[in-house]
């Protein structure tokens, strides 16, 4: 069941008025068999793997809980991870690792070839599997008592607004609240209502609109000018925004309704004076996953500079392959490495940095880091990095005359709407934002907002970006 | 909990109206537009108000082969017989009867329709057509014209709320359907289902099919598409026509089906007799069942032979010219019942006149002018970009029931020319490499300009001139300036000319 379908805004009120009506010690049965019927309604067969991931991880922090040696904990740390992450590996990277064998072994004249699995990516399995592993972990640090509810458990894996494509909570976070007693409340009502109407506007209107312009642009970039291309980037740039800020703020909308704080994923990213400041508005309860359980435990900063460089590379190129298992992800993931780097190296060499007051500065680090993250996003978009190179090619070449690519004016409209919105709502969240505008600029909000969605929304089938990570 | 019902009642009441509100702007300032996005809805549209008759039809009626002289579609040959009648046409690939029986209810009642074509393709109702890809774009067509508010139904366009599966899921259901549909034949076809019946082609030792990967993977497509028995329950084709059928009667309308031909020869030849009797078979039903609920049906199943299909590597009803003239004739003779007075045989018409004041059927004319004419308003203008004027092509099936021997052709011009620049021209090919002409020109020494000559020519029709063999005039400008052609005249008669009369030059002032 996606978000923006007819299925999922009649179960959403059925599972809210339900949920109040239900006595609190029954409502987490209730939520749980939703939020697998909400993944089933996808692929009925994949729930197995939300199971196993549930059952393995559950029972090895308890059994890490319950060792007294270090030793000990390990052996049922690395249980977990072997199998939360043999899935994943199973399902999302061995159709890479096939290929890289294959031509490796090549190299080595040995005509060498892996068993082909014609598996089906289990959508969310990223999500998931990081979400788990972030409670495994943090009981193995001893940060996080484990859970001796199963069914409690279960549902912090499952809860339906945030499993398939995040955000990635902690379980520190959305456990308590999965198991208070929440009470119907207007602000909290009148807040998710606000976000979902949100989201599905800049998914279903920006997103989507935009996606049938981006899929012509990149399907043959030599047809088209620079000019052309470069407008079609900024739209893939909008695009994967708007797709995954949508789908994030509808899912915050969405577990409001019930009473529960998810985390921002997003922080209007694109108003970034900087790389570094980028990844603490974009996808943020990811970059948060990687600082805590990967960049910390490698040292972090306080290391030497060779080290941290090293260590700021590998995070991101985890990163990059997080997102998928193709080579143009780790390209994209290590250009982040790599400007990540650099921008430091400006700063402790030149004294070369961004500033958070607005100004002429600060407008230069936007436009800057606009511009890098926008071709890096040719790596992400790109089905291979033969085609990626294509487009930078085109875009160096400008020999194409095609002049048939032209966006619908209302569309534009919309997306304009859109970017004022987002600057409006700098270091904001759309439903606190809208909460202290007077009453005939919030309706007047609602109603541009409903009007984009009933009447102007895009009609090519667009699932979501993130359901394929 | 009541204050929450205080606060949220008023609200949901100011969002009702809101949503009335913008259904009004929407239904006013951008609903049309929206339809005119829909080329289905849209070419229905056009053609609902100047319509007697509305021809709905898939790829069968616009396909063509560029060798075509002709390249009309089957629709617009069935008008050329009922000339007093106004032909509309609505056509799509993969349209089937569930897309007509929406289309249909579109049409306002006070539009002139009063005769509906359908063409009933016997693959439509296989699980193959009912499950295609092509079913999720057809389905977001018609979700604007469904009932309910107009920016209900956008709304429902944009949350994808149809019949919208990915090709993964239709295939499941394909092969799912492949399965369930019994076949009931006789030895040596008793196989179960269309699976097994694939799967004796694929795994018999003694397959003919072993040596040709091409043959087989084509016998396996004829089964997919063709092995199937029609469920007069279940199927849901049957109860689209059954609907549209009853629907028609509601609204008065006269309904033809036109079950299509298919290449049933190369069934036959790939597969053996049985999936041609079960073709057979099921095409029958269809006739008995809607002739009884009062349509015309006409079953032209086996009427096109093997070598007019153009697709040769799977089973489609795409034809060529003759194939598609074929299926207009059958159509056309059939309706004759309903317009016996607008009847008017093209295979009989021997007398073919183009005076260029509207199109005419017969004639390909591309530089329609007024600058001058000999009669009424326009002439056509023949220069360098135009240099073949009024062209006419028929084949012989399409006039060997007159038994033509002797053409006669005849036109007028006007212009700037020199002796022999402008050229009226019999082109006889029965062998399309080496045609024979016959050909009029102006080769006397003083030409008046600004008069309007005439020019004739004739010629003999051989005797062993097969069906497929062309009847082809033109008036042919070779000069640099500019000459108009009007009222050009074609006449077939059975009479033969004098042999030494072939190439005939007539000037007339």
């Amino acid at each position: 069941m996606t978000f923006n379908s007819l299925p999922f805004l009649i179960f959403l009120p059925i599972i809210v008025i339900t949920y109040y009506l239900l006595s609190p010690k029954w409502r987490w049965i209730m939520l749980l068999a939703a939020s697998y019927l909400f993944y089933m309604w996808w692929n009925p067969a994949y729930i197995i793997l939300i199971l196993v991931s549930t059952l393995i991880s559950f029972y090895s922090s308890q059994a890490i809980e319950r060792q007294t040696s270090k030793k000990g904990k390990k052996k049922y740390l690395y249980l977990c991870l072997i199998i939360n992450l043999g899935i994943l590996f199973t399902f999302k990277y061995y159709g890479l690792f096939s290929q890289a064998f294959t031509s490796i072994a090549d190299i080595f004249g040995v005509k060498a070839q892996l068993p082909f699995l014609n598996l089906l990516l289990p959508v969310g399995i990223s999500f998931y599997t990081f979400q788990t592993l972030s409670y495994t972990l943090d009981v193995y640090f001893g940060k996080q008592k484990a859970e001796t509810h199963l069914g409690y458990f279960a549902l912090f894996v499952t809860f339906f607004p945030q499993l398939v494509a995040g955000p990635i909570e902690r379980y520190d976070r959305l456990s308590p609240q999965l198991k208070s007693p929440h009470h119907p409340s207007y602000e909290n009502f009148s807040n998710g209502l606000r976000l979902i109407l949100f989201g599905l506007f800049i998914k279903m209107v920006i997103a989507d609109n935009l996606a049938p312009y981006v899929e012509e642009i990149y399907s043959q970039p030599s047809a088209y000018n620079t000019y052309h291309l470069l407008a079609g980037l900024g739209f893939y740039s909008f695009q994967i925004y708007s797709d995954f800020y949508g789908y994030s703020t509808i899912a915050l909308g969405s577990a409001l309704l019930l009473g529960v704080n998810l985390m921002d994923n997003f922080k209007t990213p694109y108003l970034s004076a900087n790389i570094r400041e980028f990844w603490r508005r974009w996808h943020i309860s990811l970059s948060t996953w990687f600082r805590d359980y990967v960049y910390i435990p490698l040292g972090g900063n306080r290391v030497k500079w060779s080290r941290w460089a090293l260590n700021i590379f590998i995070v991101y190129t985890l990163s990059g392959l997080w997102h998928g298992a193709n080579w143009t992800f780790l390209i994209w993931g290590t250009i982040f490495g790599l400007m990540f780097i650099i921008e430091r190296f400006c700063y402790e060499r030149f004294g070369i940095t961004s500033t958070q007051k607005w100004g002429i500065r600060r407008i230069f680090g936007v436009i800057i880091t606009f511009t890098i993250v926008t071709l890096a996003w040719i790596f992400f978009r790109s089905s291979s990095l033969s085609n990626a190179l294509t487009m930078f090619e085109a875009l160096w070449n400008n020999t194409a005359l095609a002049d048939s690519w032209r966006p619908d004016p209302f569309i534009m409209f919309w997306l304009s709407l859109f970017i004022l919105l987002d600057i409006l709502l700098f270091n904001n969240r759309f439903d606190k934002w809208c909460s202290k505008k007077p009453l005939w600029l919030r309706w007047t909000i609602y109603t541009l907002l409903i009007f984009g969605i009933t009447a102007f929304s895009g009609i090519d089938n667009q699932p979501f970006i993130y359901f394929q990570f | 909990m009541n204050s929450l019902a205080t606060k949220i009642l008023p609200r949901l009441f100011v969002l009702a109206i809101i949503a009335f509100l913008l259904n009004w702007i929407y239904s006013v300032a951008f609903y049309p537009s929206d339809l005119k996005k829909i080329d289905l809805i849209d070419s229905l549209q056009k053609v609902i108000p100047r319509s007697d008759v509305i021809y709905f039809g898939e790829s069968s009626n616009f396909s063509f082969v560029f060798e075509d002289d002709d390249q009309r579609r089957i629709s617009d040959f069935i008008s050329d017989y009922y000339p007093g009648l106004q032909f509309g046409t609505v056509n799509k690939g993969a349209l089937h009867a569930g897309i007509y029986l929406k289309l249909l209810k579109q049409i306002p009642t006070e539009a002139p329709v009063n005769t509906i074509i359908l063409s009933m393709n016997l693959r439509s109702f296989s699980a193959d057509w009912i499950y295609s890809k092509l079913e999720s774009l057809l389905q977001r067509d018609m979700v604007l014209i469904s009932d309910g508010p107009p920016l209900w139904n956008r709304f429902r366009l944009g949350l994808k709320a149809y019949d919208n599966k990915t090709q993964k899921q239709r295939s499941m259901q394909v092969k799912n359907a492949l399965k369930k549909d019994l076949l009931f034949l006789e030895p040596p076809c008793d196989f179960p289902n269309a699976v097994a019946w694939i799967e004796n082609i694929n795994n018999s030792p003694t397959s003919p099919w072993i040596e040709d990967s091409l043959a087989k993977s084509l016998a396996i497509s004829f089964i997919i598409n063709y092995g199937f028995r029609i469920d007069t329950v279940n199927n849901p084709r049957i109860r689209d026509f059954d609907k549209i059928i009853e629907y028609a009667r509601q609204r008065g309308w006269k309904v033809v089906l036109n079950i299509l031909p298919e290449n049933t020869q190369q069934a036959s030849l790939l597969i053996g007799p049985c999936l041609r009797k079960l073709m057979i078979s099921n095409a029958k039903l269809l006739t008995k069942r809607y002739e009884s609920q009062g349509a015309i049906v006409v079953n032209n199943l086996e009427l096109v032979d093997s070598s007019h299909y153009i697709d040769k590597k799977w089973p489609t009803e795409h034809y060529d010219e003759y194939g598609r003239k074929m299926v207009a004739r059958q159509i056309a003779l059939a309706m004759r019942n309903i317009y016996p007075a607008h009847f008017s045989d093209v295979f009989m018409k021997s007398d073919f006149t183009c005076d260029f004041e509207a199109p005419s059927p017969f004639f390909v004319t591309l530089g329609r002018d007024s600058t001058c004419s000999h009669s009424g308003k326009f002439a056509e203008k023949l220069d360098t970009n135009n240099a073949f004027g009024a062209r006419f092509v028929r084949h012989y099936f399409e006039v060997k029931t007159l038994n033509p021997r002797k053409i006669t052709a005849s036109g007028w011009f006007t212009g700037i020319y020199r002796p022999r620049e402008v050229k009226l021209i019999i082109s006889i090919e029965n062998d399309k490499k080496q045609p024979k002409l016959w050909t009029a020109t102006v080769s006397k020494d003083i030409i008046e300009y600004g008069k309007w000559d005439s020019l004739q020519v004739n010629a003999n029709i051989p005797e062993n001139f097969g069906d497929n063999d062309v009847i082809r005039i033109y008036f042919w400008y070779t000069g640099k300036n500019k000459v108009w052609i009007d009222d050009v005249n074609i006449l077939l008669q059975t009479e033969n000319l004098n042999a030494a009369s072939d190439t005939i030059l007539l000037i007339k002032n």
